[in-house]
């Protein structure tokens, strides 16, 4: 009995020790945003001020407004919005049609093809960057929305998880669609599909952030400021401002926390479905 | 041959031709979905591969007629000490940065893999600068290592340590990305451990507690061997990324700089591409990482084969 009741008392204190631990990693984890903001607040005397201040004493507005008029950071926000929406749906409609493909049809070449898919993945982008752009160049895309929304459109990752998941759709459905008569593309469209929605949503949120965070490509292909998305634009800002760190984390804050807003409303499935496709590679 | 026959003979070739048309179909229809995908990875990784090899035997900067030069600029880059330097720069950076991630997300994950309160709190916490833009988090980390007004210094400073140059000095700059590198991918890695963790059946616990193993022992023993396909498949994906590393060298250290020390070798093909229009080394180089990449990847198989244990 005793040695029980110490027992409980021994657990109970690992636990909380366990969850003391587990707090400050998620802290120091999230404090350069916990930064970010606070400095993005902050009035050029209390950005270098020590001890370092957590809280402003008053809320700098400024640093947003100044950052604002400075560079054309709606139009940033504008062109990162096209591109992320387009390009994350048109990902997610041709990984959709790719993966039921081979998934749930059967024809020649089917194994060879979806090999050859899974090694572009392989393939780094900074090796397709100067073929790529020379490409779209002379398909006179520079400094088009063609230009940073096509090349990318293709997906393995969202073939690949897509297929996954319509695999695990069970084949008597495949059969009953059939024996019903209902065409490939109704049953993709009236049954696949909606039984799909998490493992779309998943992907298409993937495809959204992988756009929006994007640097290298868009870099390469826009040289115009009405042509730019966000992470451009708030690098080359940086390059002008690059002491007015109220002003900076004020553009950083701007370009990240959306995002972070985004996510936090479908993480689960996110996360999992990162998870899912880690294990199974 | 009787009438009967005959007929029959006939109805079935009837039959057979029907099949292959309808397999014929069946493929064409089923060519067509997978089709999109199918033509936009040709025009924009297949071609491209060739393309950039090709590119990559000339001498070209977009203006003039490229000029056949064979090998010549992979004998080039062997014989260019900046070359080298990004080579090694680079290597610093997936040697600095992998190993550490791999083994603090494998410590990290298995703290959070028991059943408690919370665990999708944190697990998000952890998460969350996985898909923050690399761009914005390296401003606020040039921020952090400022040597006057940085953060970083003024902790140092509390334990009369310091203060360091951090990105300003050569020694320090690449440790510095190493760090933010850490950071912002260890959430990736400690996710996928977590679900392979979660996969393993709680009775090899069980049966090794009977036969009296302790906690490292069961560690040692039980989660590390038949955690190690998915330990092996992370290595394998942060090594590719870690290749990969652009951002933080561009943002950060803008131009690889102080005394070349983060000058990795993405940013190394893209100012050779884009600032000095040399497209064809600019394509040899990237050929090079691409060699490189591969090699990696296929040792790692090897490597995999004979030390990772499947369970069966």
């Amino acid at each position: 009995m005793i040695l029980n009741t110490r027992r409980t008392v021994k657990q109970f204190d690992a636990k909380k020790l366990l969850h003391l631990l587990l707090i400050t990693v998620a802290v120091l984890m999230n404090l350069p945003f916990i930064w970010m903001i606070s400095t993005a607040f902050k009035a050029p005397d209390e950005v270098f001020s020590i001890p370092p201040k957590w809280i402003p004493d008053q809320l700098m507005w400024e640093n947003f407004s100044n950052m604002w008029h400075a560079a054309p950071f709606d139009i940033y926000l504008l062109n990162s919005l096209i591109v992320s929406v387009i390009g994350a749906t048109g990902t997610t409609i041709i990984g959709a049609l790719a993966a039921f493909g081979f998934a749930k049809l059967e024809f020649k070449g089917k194994n060879i093809i979806f090999f050859l898919f899974l090694m572009t993945t392989m393939i780094p982008l900074e090796v397709r960057v100067i073929p790529n752009y020379i490409i779209v160049k002379s398909f006179g895309w520079l400094d088009t929305f063609e230009a940073l929304i096509i090349p990318g459109l293709a997906s393995a990752f969202a073939i690949f998880l897509l297929r996954q998941f319509f695999l695990g759709i069970p084949r008597d459905l495949d059969d009953a669609a059939t024996i019903d008569g209902c065409s490939r593309l109704r049953y993709l469209f009236t049954i696949i599909l909606p039984l799909s929605k998490p493992a779309l949503l998943t992907v298409w949120l993937f495809m959204f952030i992988r756009r929006w965070n994007s640097l290298l490509w868009p870099l390469v292909v826009t040289n115009r400021d009405e042509m730019r998305v966000v992470q451009v634009g708030l690098a080359s800002f940086q390059d002008h401002f690059g002491v007015e760190w109220g002003e900076l984390m004020a553009a950083s804050t701007l370009v990240a926390i959306p995002i972070m807003i985004v996510f936090l409303f479908v993480q689960k499935h996110f996360i999992e479905g990162v998870a899912r496709v880690g294990i199974k590679g | 041959m009787p009438e009967p026959a005959k007929q029959q003979l006939a109805i079935s070739q009837q039959f057979a031709a029907a099949r292959k048309k309808r397999r014929l179909l069946d493929n064409l229809r089923a060519w067509g979905y997978i089709s999109p995908a199918t033509i936009l990875f040709l025009i924009f990784t297949f071609v491209p591969m060739f393309f950039a090899l090709y590119v990559s035997l000339h001498r070209w900067n977009l203006l003039k007629p490229m000029q056949w030069y064979g090998v010549g600029h992979y004998l080039d880059a062997l014989s260019n000490s900046d070359f080298w330097n990004s080579l090694w720069v680079t290597a610093y950076y997936v040697l600095g940065s992998v190993p550490i991630k791999i083994c603090f997300a494998i410590l990290i994950a298995s703290i959070l893999n028991q059943k408690m309160r919370g665990i999708g709190f944190y697990r998000l916490m952890i998460f969350l600068p996985v898909i923050t833009s690399f761009v914005a988090v390296s401003i606020v980390w040039k921020y952090f290592y400022n040597p006057q007004s940085g953060l970083f210094n003024y902790v140092l400073g509390l334990f009369a340590l310091g203060p360091i140059k951090w990105l300003q000095d050569p020694n320090w700059s690449m440790p510095s990305l190493i760090l933010l590198a850490v950071w912002k991918g260890i959430g990736y890695d400690i996710v996928i451990f977590l679900a392979g963790l979660q996969a393993i059946p709680s009775m090899y616990y069980e049966a090794a507690a009977i036969d009296g193993a302790n906690r490292w022992q069961r560690f040692r023993q039980v989660t590390l061997p038949l955690l190690s396909p998915v330990v092996f498949l992370v290595v394998i994906l942060d090594i590719i990324n870690a290749f990969q590393m652009f951002v933080p060298s561009f943002v950060l250290t803008r131009n690889g700089g102080p005394l070349q020390t983060t000058n990795v070798i993405t940013l190394y093909i893209y100012n050779q591409a884009f600032s000095y229009l040399k497209m064809g080394y600019a394509s040899a180089i990237s050929y090079i990482l691409f060699f490189i990449i591969l090699v990696f990847t296929i040792l790692n198989f090897k490597l995999g084969e004979k030390r990772v244990h499947y369970q069966s």
